[in-house]
């Protein structure tokens, strides 16, 4: 039989992770993307550790406020005396934080509202639907502004308003998505074993539905950063003394002709994180899609 | 596009096709994928020529291959020669190609809803085609377009309609027409008629014959079923794994199989006149086309094979003019198969 | 006489379009016996595959009768329903689309023994699972690979093999093969053939390609836009088609043979769609022998010898 296993190759055992990292790692673009990420969030995580809240964040230390930058403050400091760079790392986690669950709140409701719409179909999608453009007729900005002035300037309320806000988008990818699985006939094959509508839905639909939400959603997380520095720059979000790098550019505002550097680095660190999560996002589009693979 | 009229040599050969030695290979980021390994073929005028083949056996890239559309990249043509009615294609700068593609060669493609630009009138679809290769005007072009529409059994009032208004024996026609628009002395069909249903499959069948004798072309018919062969054409290649396993008449291939592959897809097909003879399925999987085959492709499928079969590419032989069988086994004189050998 | 395990009377199905009701089945009545199969042809859009669906329910059919074993399914409220479905299985005819390509090989062919609980322990699940692999023809090697990693051939086997796990008497067979290359085509209706042989199966096999039905089948079903047109053991339906369709249907098959090439019967025009339709026989346009009385009247399925139904108002001889 060794002839035999010659001719017979053997399948290549690949998991789908793998099959997804591999098309993953072709794209450059998109490795570069994901390195610069993983540095920001290593600097976030380090940032707590080694950064102290009361002193270097919320404290004042005149005697060394507006410095240019140097070996000491390397992002120089500001009008209180602290340092920017201590500042941008540790705000890392503030824009990040607010990034994902404001997504991942937009992504639960869509998703499942979505989804729903899109298995059951009928009059509950119709009304789903109707619901979904009535909400996307009202831009995300002055909904979000709703939202907060509502219920009070805080991270938690910033997150949700951000979250409900961009939630529509999602229920209509995920309805898209899942109208375009439900017709496999692998769900009908799992409904002829006698498969209950809820196990379907969740084993056999989500699942396979998920790619475009992925996508959407990691794209999604660099508008929420943006929309959270928007926030903040406009003194809706993230309260002072917090170093949420729209916060910082609000703070800076008085100093811009004088020391611009103030506003630069935490508008270079929006910028980094946004491209970096927007690069990492199109890696994904490309190795999650099946038609694109050669 | 005057200028392309007549550039290419124009001095008949005996053949109109002549492929020599073709080996083209796909290069993925995966794998290398051996697409066509070492083919010749010769397409003498006004006959078809049936290529016969399963999934991932080479046909579409062979053709593809003498218009030079084989995507590059992946695809690498790593050897041979392609010789249309004497012209190198391989040889031919864009210009010469875009003048043979159409005007020398034209291809009818398996989906008729997609070939068709879904934007353009069927007439303006078929316009265009003449007047990239015909020294004609608009007007003009479009009168013959409907002509042709007549030609294919569509009234040439519906020249003004859009595809989406025709059904898909009638888009299929319309390809027809688009391809015969031309008059070209090949005509490549690349499965068309699996999209169809029976009856209309049997439509088109009979007119692609019909128009081939009224045009006087040659023609390469892809297909995988063993019955449109025999409707259709007058000589057979099979291919499997990238070569021409067996070739020859149809005639020769039908009743005096030799390979065993074709044996194979003979019985693979259920009997119509014994409906409780049991189908004799070849055993084993498809070839790997990842595989760079070295010895007989077919060995471990083959209920025939030997030892040798393993150890190298089974030669080409001759046991006609035309009857062409890539077999080791022949190699012993006593040999036959048991197709047409059942009963004694 | 053997018993009929599958009754079907006036089984309707209309969807709803844009540009009238579509009658995608239309009165469509049959039975089936025991062990037997029952071979569907036609072209696409005639109705085969909606007919085959609404039997088992996959598609809630607008009216009609479906008695499987007696009992009148379609009665049966969803949660019956589900516990029917382990007598009745369907094989898919895309082998691509027709398996999770997030499962492995063993977690598509044990769904359904979870699902419907048939075997609790978790040891005894995996042995059934390999003896269903051995039963369709793959090796074991298999059990954890993905969909993707397999060919078409492969894949159609899962499938049967996932159709058998509940141990099915009966199985709706939509194209089973006609994603298949010819090669494994053969392995895979030697299958199931011996499958049905072994298990007592009973099938009804949905298909466009009759050379295939005339070996698979023992009665076949002409249906032509939602109305059977012809019906008769495949022998007979063979050698003495009497409804014009089927004649022009099996003078349409290519077959691979030159010596015997039969004379083609052409037919005016295709298929015409199944929307709004007059009272008429729906084959009547097309028909080369139609009369007054074709465009007045639809005829109705009637029995003209034993076992063999027509509708047609001048069956041909």
């Amino acid at each position: 039989m060794s002839k035999n296993s010659k001719a017979a190759a053997q399948p290549k055992r690949k998991t789908q992770g793998q099959l997804i990292w591999h098309q993953f790692k072709k794209n450059k673009g998109a490795v570069i993307g994901l390195i610069a990420f993983l540095a920001i969030v290593g600097l976030a995580i380090i940032a707590l550790f080694i950064v102290d809240y009361d002193t270097q964040i919320a404290g004042m230390l005149i005697k060394d406020k507006l410095q240019k930058p140097s070996a000491a403050h390397i992002f120089g400091t500001d009008h209180l005396g602290r340092d920017v760079f201590l500042r941008v790392i540790y705000g890392a986690h503030y824009s990040l934080l607010i990034g994902f669950l404001g997504t991942g709140v937009s992504v639960l409701f869509g998703t499942l509202i979505g989804a729903i719409a899109g298995y059951f179909g009928g009059k509950l999608e119709w009304f789903i639907m109707r619901l979904v453009d009535v909400l996307m007729t009202i831009p995300t900005m002055l909904m979000a502004t709703c939202v907060v002035a509502a219920f009070g300037i805080s991270i938690t309320n910033l997150i949700l308003a951000i979250g409900i806000s961009t939630a529509p988008h999602f229920a209509r990818t995920a309805r898209a998505s899942v109208m375009t699985v439900r017709g496999n006939e692998y769900v009908e094959a799992a409904k002829a074993i006698g498969t209950s509508d809820f196990i379907i839905m969740f084993k056999h639909v989500m699942p396979n539905a998920l790619s475009p939400i992925i996508v959407q959603a990691t794209n999604r997380v660099a508008t929420c950063i943006i929309a959270a520095a928007s926030f903040s720059f406009l003194g809706l979000g993230v309260p002072s003394p917090l170093p949420e790098w729209g916060a910082m550019l609000s703070d800076a505002k008085p100093f811009m002709r004088t020391q611009p550097y103030l506003m630069i680095f935490p508008g270079l660190a929006i910028m980094i994180t946004v491209l970096a999560i927007n690069l990492i996002g199109d890696g994904l589009r490309d190795a999650l899609d099946p038609k694109l693979k050669r | 596009m005057e200028e392309n009229k007549d550039i290419l040599k124009t001095d008949q050969p005996e053949y109109v096709l002549e492929i020599k030695d073709l080996s083209i290979r796909y290069d993925t980021d995966d794998a290398k994928v051996y697409a066509v390994n070492g083919i010749d073929l010769k397409l003498k005028k006004q006959t078809t020529l049936g290529l016969v083949g399963e999934t991932g056996a080479g046909k579409t890239t062979t053709v593809l291959s003498l218009l030079k559309l084989v995507p590059d990249p992946p695809g690498v043509i790593t050897g041979g020669e392609i010789l249309v009615n004497g012209n190198d294609v391989m040889q031919l700068s864009k210009k010469e190609l875009s003048a043979m593609r159409g005007k020398e060669i034209a291809m009818i493609f398996q989906d008729p809803m997609t070939s068709l630009n879904p934007v353009m009138t069927v007439g303006d679809q078929i316009a265009e085609s003449i007047m990239i290769h015909e020294n004609v005007g608009k007007e003009e072009a479009f009168k013959m377009a409907q002509k042709m529409l007549e030609t294919v059994g569509i009234s040439g009032e519906r020249a003004v309609e859009y595809p989406h208004q025709f059904s898909g024996g009638m888009k299929q026609r319309v390809d027809i027409a688009i391809a015969l628009a031309c008059h070209p002395s090949i005509l490549i069909a690349d499965e068309p008629t699996t999209a169809l249903d029976v009856t209309i499959q049997a439509q088109v069948l009979k007119l692609m014959k019909d128009l081939k004798d009224q045009f006087q072309t040659s023609m390469i018919m892809i297909t995988h079923d063993l019955g449109i062969v025999a409707r259709t054409c007058d000589e057979v290649a099979v291919m499997y794994a990238g070569r021409i396993v067996e070739e020859g008449t149809l005639e020769e291939i039908f009743k005096k199989t030799m390979h065993p592959y074709t044996e194979g897809l003979f019985n693979s097909l259920p009997n119509m006149k014994d409906r409780n003879s049991k189908l004799k399925p070849i055993k084993g999987l498809i070839s790997d086309p990842t595989v760079d085959y070295q010895y007989c492709a077919f060995a471990d499928r083959c209920p025939y094979a030997t030892e040798k079969c393993w150890q190298e590419v089974p030669a080409k032989r001759y046991f006609s003019e035309t009857h062409m069988v890539m077999c080791s086994a022949y190699d012993d004189p006593e040999f036959h198969i048991a197709r047409g050998h059942e009963n004694g | 006489m053997a018993e009929n395990i599958l009754e079907v009377e006036n089984l309707v199905k209309y969807f709803k379009s844009p540009r009238g009701t579509v009658h995608a089945v239309d009165g469509v009545s049959f039975t089936i016996e025991k062990g037997k199969t029952l071979g569907i042809v036609g072209e696409s859009g005639c109705g085969k595959s909606t007919t085959g669906r609404s039997i088992l329910r996959l598609i809630e059919p607008t009216s009609g009768t479906v008695r499987f074993e007696g009992k009148d399914i379609l009665q049966y409220s969803s949660a019956q329903m589900r516990k029917m479905r382990k007598d009745m299985q369907i094989i898919f005819q895309d082998p691509y689309s027709s398996l999770n390509p997030r499962m492995t090989v063993s977690q598509i062919i044990m769904e359904p023994i979870i699902r419907n609980r048939l075997i609790r322990d978790k040891k005894k699940r995996e042995e059934r699972v390999l003896e269903l692999m051995e039963t369709v023809g793959l090796a074991e090697r298999l059990y954890n690979a993905y969909p993707h990693e397999l060919d078409g051939g492969r894949r159609q086997r899962v499938g049967i093999a996932r159709a058998l796990a509940v141990e099915p008497k009966f199985i709706v067979c939509d194209e089973p093969v006609s994603a298949l290359d010819v090669s494994i085509q053969a392995q895979i209706l030697n299958l199931l053939k011996e499958l049905q042989a072994k298990l007592g199966l009973t099938y009804i096999f949905i298909t466009h390609n009759l050379s295939v039905v005339y070996y698979f089948a023992d009665d076949i079903a002409v249906m032509y836009l939602g109305k059977l047109v012809e019906k008769a053991p495949a022998q007979e339906l063979f050698a003495h088609p009497v409804h014009p369709y089927t004649q022009a249907l099996l003078s349409a098959i290519p077959e691979p043979d030159i010596d015997s090439q039969r004379e083609m019967i052409m037919l005016k025009g295709e298929i015409t769609s199944p929307i709004n339709l007059p009272d008429a026989c729906r084959f009547a346009k097309r028909c080369n022998y139609c009369c007054e009385d074709c465009t007045k009247k639809d005829p109705e399925l009637r029995e003209i010898s034993p076992n063999h139904f027509v509708s047609c108002f001048h069956p041909l001889d």
